[in-house]
């Protein structure tokens, strides 16, 4: 550990005394988190008034050039990607291994929770439809789209939610595309209305994109004037990405 | 051949559950409950309340999707839900239970000797060097290095600030680079 301005006499049992509520320089009070006696270095950048929440400053957390880096400034260096350069960290054996061990923890961190599932037992599937259930119950109906009625009395709807899944399903059964949104222009909830429908779409690599388009486009038009009342004035495709035929898990 | 939604990205099945698909949400759910459920039990220190928690979050992040402005960002924002629910838990079950500590979430997970004897051992020390921790140090850590959560974000959901979140930052990388050394 490096040698810090505060508590030099019991540094090599106890770095960071507990009771000590920041051992580093960004303290609000930097005076509160040193210990009599110790070295204040009138010239070190440390701004009394600076808010904590400041965020990285490591102008403030330099405890003064010859008591090392604070290990708060290391991290702060390392958030920062090691950038931009700083030959006091950079060049000074202590502080490099120093860093090179919050590199280690940090790296380790990053995969804690992969391992900590990889021996957790498999999610109980009445878990999971519990949560779908519940989701079904607030399903995204959107706009109300009316039906034409013989009954003057009763007026018959089908949701926008509803719609949308027709797009979806007949856009997923294009071979090679899957839809990744689709959009509909125009006033639904006058029967009649023109209506502009946009799906976006992937296109499996490999395959012609131009006629996935066009088959995406013939699918959902033909879907939606047998299943539904709209008046689509167009039916718009675009392939927004291009997808590998197992990418099951990528982010 | 039909699209299989397993293969689709993350991106793309939280645009589809954005605009209302459940089945893509559910692909999306299966694909980091392990997760969400690792990270909960990190921060609440108990199976059965990261159980209650995710389930919480599962519901949260199904109505909040059509707000998030950066689909392939999806995994690291389901899991800020997740610790804001985790976090919601621990403050009521204090208002209630009054305990101070939280249950200690194991060290040792799996007694499986091949398994320990392996790679794993320096995950073990890490795993036991953490539950060693005072919990509020344990806590912020694992929102800082697992998480990812900015200092703003874990004075909020700790309920201190960012000085005392950064401190408390400071001396759980001291102790825990400390007992790491020797896995090296």
């Amino acid at each position: 550990m490096s040698d810090r301005p505060h508590g030099t006499d019991h540094a090599h049992e106890d770095p960071t005394p507990p009771d000590v509520p920041v051992a580093l320089g960004e303290s609000v009070d930097p005076g509160a988190s040193v210990e009599p006696g110790a070295p204040v270095d009138p010239a070190a950048p440390v701004d009394p008034g600076a808010p904590g929440d400041a965020g990285p400053s490591p102008d403030e957390l330099v405890d003064g050039p010859e008591d090392g880096v604070s290990p708060e400034r290391l991290v702060d260096y390392l958030d920062a990607g090691r950038q931009p350069y700083d030959p006091e960290i950079e060049e000074s054996p202590e502080a490099r291994a120093q860093l090179a061990a919050l590199e280690r923890l940090r790296a380790m961190g990053a995969r804690l929770l992969e391992s900590d599932a990889a021996a957790s037992p498999a999610p109980d599937p009445s878990w999971i439809s519990g949560v779908m259930d519940r989701v079904r119950l607030e399903s995204r109906a959107g706009r109300q789209i009316p039906l034409a009625s013989i009954d003057e009395r009763s007026t018959l709807h089908i949701t926008e939610g509803a719609v949308r899944s027709l797009i979806r399903e007949a856009g997923d059964g294009v071979e090679g595309a899957m839809v990744i949104s689709c959009t509909i222009h125009g006033d639904v909830s006058v029967p009649g209305a023109l209506v502009r429908v946009e799906v976006v779409v992937s296109g499996l690599f490999g395959e012609p994109l131009p006629a996935l388009a066009e088959a995406v486009k013939s699918a959902v038009s033909s879907s939606l004037s047998r299943q539904t009342e709209l008046t689509l004035e167009s039916v718009d495709v675009v392939v927004d990405d291009v997808h590998l035929q197992s990418e099951g898990g990528a982010a | 051949m039909a699209a299989d939604l397993t293969e689709a990205t993350d991106a793309v099945l939280a645009s589809r559950a954005a605009e209302g698909d459940e089945r893509a949400f559910e692909v999306l759910l299966r694909r980091h409950l392990g997760l969400m459920t690792a990270y909960a039990t990190r921060l609440t220190g108990s199976r059965a309340d990261a159980t209650d928690a995710v389930q919480e979050a599962s519901i949260t992040i199904w109505r909040e999707l059509p707000t998030l402005q950066t689909p392939a960002a999806v995994k690291g924002w389901m899991m800020r839900i997740v610790s804001r629910k985790a976090f919601d838990l621990i403050r009521s079950r204090r208002l209630t239970d009054d305990v101070d500590d939280l249950e200690l979430p194991a060290a040792t997970p799996t007694t499986d000797p091949e398994r320990r004897a392996s790679s794993n051992d320096a995950m073990e020390a890490l795993r036991a060097a953490l539950a060693r921790l005072p919990a509020s140090q344990r806590q912020v850590w694992a929102l800082r290095e697992v998480g990812g959560e900015s200092y703003t974000e874990i004075a909020e959901r700790t309920g201190t600030t960012v000085t005392a979140v950064r401190g408390q930052l400071a001396r759980a990388r001291e102790t825990l680079t400390r007992e790491m050394e020797a896995w090296r």
